[in-house]
């Protein structure tokens, strides 16, 4: 699937990437055995100086798609491509060290990503002491200036964090990403747990962050308007597929899947003026372990066609050229592309 | 600088609807919690009635003294530490504070409800859900444990359980989120109560299954003709959702008023903030403007008016005296000293 | 050293502290916020607030008295305990005798004083083997996990079903009784709870993003086990210790009473001589070991749970509801 724009650098090519953790089922019979498909065949290229959002509800694969990059789960197969280099292969050290430096994430718990035993002073100089990068003073100053590059005051280096509120947190989180300056930067629901009028800061914080130090985003989330804010294409995810993807305005003004309008049309709107009157989609999400034949959509699709529970869909170009390509994968849509 | 409140209270029940009864009416409640390391002052001389039959939305981040407003409100705060340092809850012209613990068990759970935001630690896991809706049917009214039970599979149905009879018999863990939501539902509206508190109740749910629970919340509601308030952070419900809103910031209550009013033309710098900060579906934004600072340490609450460090339009005398409720054109309410000169 | 102990600990000072200390960052100056942290003053600081409960601080003060007196107890009491003889029968308390005497009539005092050596001795290796092999086990099975993680435990369990006192007699009979077996034996005995413990602390702190954003940086695995895991489950792993060390007190004195080691002076071993005089009505001979076991157990527990207090506000934190969680947030 080709990125959008221009000649940009693509940083990140993840292609066929499937992940299964397994489920019970009867070990010594192959074909018995149980898994949940958490990511089941995704392809998708970031390019530099973008942001990528991923969305999907609760059990999509989006979280699980972040670790695989992150190196923390190796991937059950395909591959994860970052700057040419394989980033589960088998890599030089250098190469290794090399996209620790690259890679950086923030999690969704503020309080959880810092380690409470430590100041924040040392928590947002240890990736520099991981990688044994500059002396003792020089790192200090590092820290410092980080600190007050995401808004806090060279005060806050000695405290701890279960002093600091939860939107403080955060921006700790992101100075210690942002420490070896790193290319890419995985961003896994970063406001959810932060409180409304906290939000918009730490959003604008991180766009002026992307300018500032040329980062790449990669967006994962469930909140359609804050991904619709910060994103410059969205892919939408369910059941460990990609089900729609293209850039956000055309995703969010003309959407395809009809998974994707469900959930659009589920958020409410701060506009009591226009209410909508919905009819929600039915159903619940079926396991991941007991995949529905065919389309996994279909239990749900107001649209279900014959066919859906027989193939399943490819993800197909629907849009209006490769430069600037919606994909979607469903049956109602017969391009190919 | 409360006295004001009684007059208000006539004021707004006048010009929302004189033939609507008030149902609850809460007035210049204070509760603050004692500890060891210090005062909190959670809520603050909070005022605002709810009217029969409407929804009523309650909006505030953490902190804003909302949850503890429906604790009190229920009598569910624990008092020590806390204490309830002024103020009347009226329901249905009996005061809910003066009234002895036995009689308020009577009115908790039977005619005024409450359901909560995770469904789930809600339900007790060791028991069959038919049974514990069941058991809060019987808790309150003396019928025989056969018809309790039939009660109790006819609300399952009505709260959209599929196969309700067979369902019954599972226990809570055997449920989806949305699901144990329903059942929860189901367990409050048990008694038929006039008024249902629902506190976040989809915050942990995905969004379509929270589009499903809010339309069978305003199904339910006009069905049964029950009042609703609904406490939330996230002001897309509360457009969608309710007729009436208070938005509390730190334990007081912020400005009130219809949803239209109060999204169309919001009076207070706090509403107008949260306002021009949230993220859009359903547009593009270019900027988001973002409220400075950060929410206030209730121990030490800013003097004056507790929002005046975040303010755009702060003044001299916003630090020195906080703010009279200002009452506003179309009923409600709105706590600033912006208003001074506009109210005559 | 000091400082291994503070950073080990976790204990600190906040800012607050550090202002009114009078160790200010300046704003302004780079080099005053890179200051190293006053040791010292940290060390005052953690005995005072460690002293804010009275029965922490009683019972550190008991433990120090009896340290002290059962080093130098050569020169409370002067000479041989064995060799005062007086009179060859028990003698109840006097001024001259406080606890009495025994049965050969020496005195119980002293015989208790000499005994807490040995007591005191045992408590703290066999505490440490305790300590050192629960955690060692319990932070490798609970951040491997996987197979490693299910012999050890499976291991564990092994000791656990176990029962604890024949099993003792049968390794003091297998190995021969010696103060070295001894606390051996206690230690190998008592270490799966430990390692229960630190291993589900591992477990659940894994989970915890941090853990994992470390992973993402770069950070080598004995990075994360030494420098991460291990120092939050020290507080942990400090007051379950000093919770086991009267369980181990007890099974020591269990194991003299039962005339399986007879070592030199024991409380035990007092205890054991005094069940043959019972009939003569000396109560004092079993009384004083007994209280001295009590009272060392209680000092004990007194001083974990001052422990506790102490390096875990988090705990009480957590505890807290929202509003109070909020409201002592700075």
């Amino acid at each position: 699937m080709q990125s959008t724009q221009q000649e940009s650098k693509t940083l990140l090519k993840v292609t066929n990437l499937r992940k299964y953790f397994s489920a019970g089922g009867d070990y010594f019979r192959p074909s018995r055995r149980k898994y949940i498909k958490a990511v089941d065949d995704i392809s998708f290229t970031i390019p530099e100086g973008s942001t990528f959002g991923l969305v999907g509800e609760s059990g999509c694969g989006k979280t699980t798609t972040s670790k695989v990059i992150l190196g923390l789960y190796k991937p059950t197969s395909g591959t994860v491509i970052f700057e040419g280099s394989n980033v589960h292969g088998k890599l030089a050290t250098t190469v290794k060290r090399g996209i620790h430096r690259d890679i950086q994430a923030v999690f969704q718990d503020p309080a959880g990503s810092l380690d409470p035993r430590m100041r924040i002073g040392s928590i947002v100089e240890e990736p520099l002491q991981i990688h044994s990068d500059g002396i003792e003073g020089e790192r200090k100053m590092i820290a410092l200036q980080m600190l007050e590059a995401v808004g806090l005051s060279r005060e806050h280096y000695f405290r701890y964090p279960h002093e600091l509120s939860g939107g403080q947190q955060q921006r700790v989180a992101i100075a210690r990403a942002l420490t070896l300056r790193p290319k890419l930067v995985i961003l896994d629901e970063p406001v959810s747990a932060l409180d409304m009028s906290v939000r918009a800061q730490v959003l604008n914080l991180l766009k002026d962050l992307q300018a500032q130090f040329n980062l790449t985003y990669l967006f994962v989330a469930h909140d359609l308007s804050v991904v619709r804010y910060m994103c410059d294409q969205v892919a939408v995810m369910y059941l460990g597929k990609i089900v729609e993807f293209s850039e956000t305005k055309e995703l969010f003004e003309s959407p395809l899947h009809p998974y994707t309008k469900a959930l659009l049309d589920a958020v409410p709107i701060p506009d009591p003026v226009n209410v909508k009157v919905r009819t929600p989609l039915s159903g619940n999400i079926p396991s991941s372990i007991n995949l529905p034949s065919g389309c996994r959509f279909r239990t749900r699709c107001p649209y279900v066609m014959k066919i859906c529970s027989e193939v399943e869909p490819e993800l197909t170009n629907e849009g209006k050229s490769s430069v600037h390509p919606h994909y979607t994968a469903c049956h109602l849509y017969p391009n190919k592309s | 600088m409360q006295k004001e409140s009684s007059s208000i209270d006539e004021l707004s029940a006048a010009t929302l609807g004189q033939s609507e009864r008030v149902v609850l009416s809460v007035q210049d409640l204070s509760v603050r919690f004692y500890l060891q390391s210090g005062v909190v002052s959670a809520v603050n001389h909070l005022s605002f009635d709810v009217e029969k039959g409407t929804n009523f939305g309650i909006v505030g981040e953490s902190g804003s003294g909302k949850t503890v407003t429906a604790l009190t409100i229920m009598g569910l705060v624990a008092i020590p530490p806390a204490r309830v340092d002024s103020g009347r809850i009226m329901f249905n012209s009996e005061d809910l504070l003066r009234k002895s613990p036995n009689d308020m068990r009577n009115i908790r759970g039977k005619r005024i409800a409450m359901i909560y935001q995770d469904p789930m630690t809600s339900l007790n896991p060791v028991l069959r859900v038919g049974f514990q809706i069941a058991e809060s049917i019987m808790v309150h009214d003396k019928i025989p444990r056969k018809q309790a039970y039939a009660t109790a599979i006819k609300l399952m149905e009505a709260v959209g359980i599929p196969e309700p009879e067979k369902r019954a018999q599972a226990f809570p863990h055997q449920f989806s989120g949305g699901m144990r939501q329903r059942i929860m539902i189901a367990m409050a509206l048990s008694t038929d109560p006039e008024i249902l508190i629902a506190d976040e109740p989809t915050t942990a749910l995905d969004v379509i299954t929270q589009a499903q629970i809010l339309s069978l919340l305003k199904a339910l509601q006009k069905q049964r003709n029950m009042t609703v308030i609904l406490i939330t952070h996230d002001l897309g419900i509360v457009a969608e959702f309710c007729d009436q809103v208070l938005v509390m910031y730190a334990g007081a209550g912020m400005e009130r008023g219809t949803t239209r009013e109060i999204f169309a033309n919001p009076k207070h710098p706090y509403t107008k903030g949260l306002l021009e900060s949230i993220t859009r579906v359903d547009k593009d934004i270019k900027r988001l403007n973002s409220i400075p600072g950060e929410i206030p340490n209730l121990m030490r609450p800013p003097n004056g008016c507790r929002f005046h460090p975040r303010c755009q339009y702060v003044f001299q005398k916003c630090l020195n005296e906080e703010p009279r409720e200002f009452p506003l054109p179309g009923g409600g309410f709105s706590k600033c000293w912006l208003l001074e000169s506009d109210t005559r | 050293m000091l400082f291994t102990a503070f950073w080990i600990l976790g204990y600190h000072m906040t800012e607050q502290e550090q202002l009114e200390v009078g160790r200010v960052p300046s704003k302004d100056s780079a080099e005053a916020l890179v200051q190293e942290r006053n040791y010292l003053q940290e060390a005052f600081r953690f005995f005072r607030d460690f002293s804010r409960n009275r029965g922490a601080l009683f019972g550190l003060v008991f433990l120090l008295v009896l340290t002290i007196s059962a080093i130098f107890a050569n020169y409370i009491f002067p000479g041989n305990p064995n060799t005062s003889f007086l009179v060859p029968r028990p003698l109840p308390p006097t001024l001259q005798y406080p606890f009495g005497t025994d049965d050969v009539g020496r005195n119980l005092l002293e015989l208790v004083v000499y005994g807490a050596r040995t007591s005191l001795t045992i408590a703290f290796v066999a505490g440490s083997i305790l300590a050192l092999l629960g955690t060692v086990v319990g932070l490798v099975a609970g951040y491997y996990g996987g197979l490693i993680d299910g012999g050890l435990m499976r291991t564990a369990d092994i000791f656990l079903t176990l029962p604890t006192l024949p099993l003792i007699l049968l390794m003091a009979a297998l190995l021969g009784p010696s103060l070295l077996n001894i606390m051996l034996i206690i230690g190998i005995t008592n270490w799966p709870f430990m390692a229960r413990l630190v291993r589900s602390n591992v477990l659940s702190m894994t989970q915890r993003e941090f853990i994992q954003i470390e992973k993402v940086m770069g950070a080598s695995t004995r990075r994360i086990v030494f420098r991460h895991l291990f120092p939050n489950q020290f507080s942990l792993i400090l007051v379950y210790t000093s919770l086991s060390l009267p369980l181990v007190i007890l099974t020591e004195a269990a194991i003299e009473f039962l005339g399986l080691a007879p070592i030199s002076i024991s409380w035990g071993f007092l205890l054991n001589v005094s069940t043959h005089y019972w009939i003569a009505g000396a109560w004092w001979m079993s009384f004083f070991p007994g209280v001295a076991i009590f009272m060392t157990s209680l000092a004990f527990y007194l001083v974990s749970e001052g422990l506790k207090e102490v390096l875990t506000p988090t705990l009480k934190r957590k505890r807290d509801s929202l509003v109070v969680q909020l409201a002592e947030r700075k």
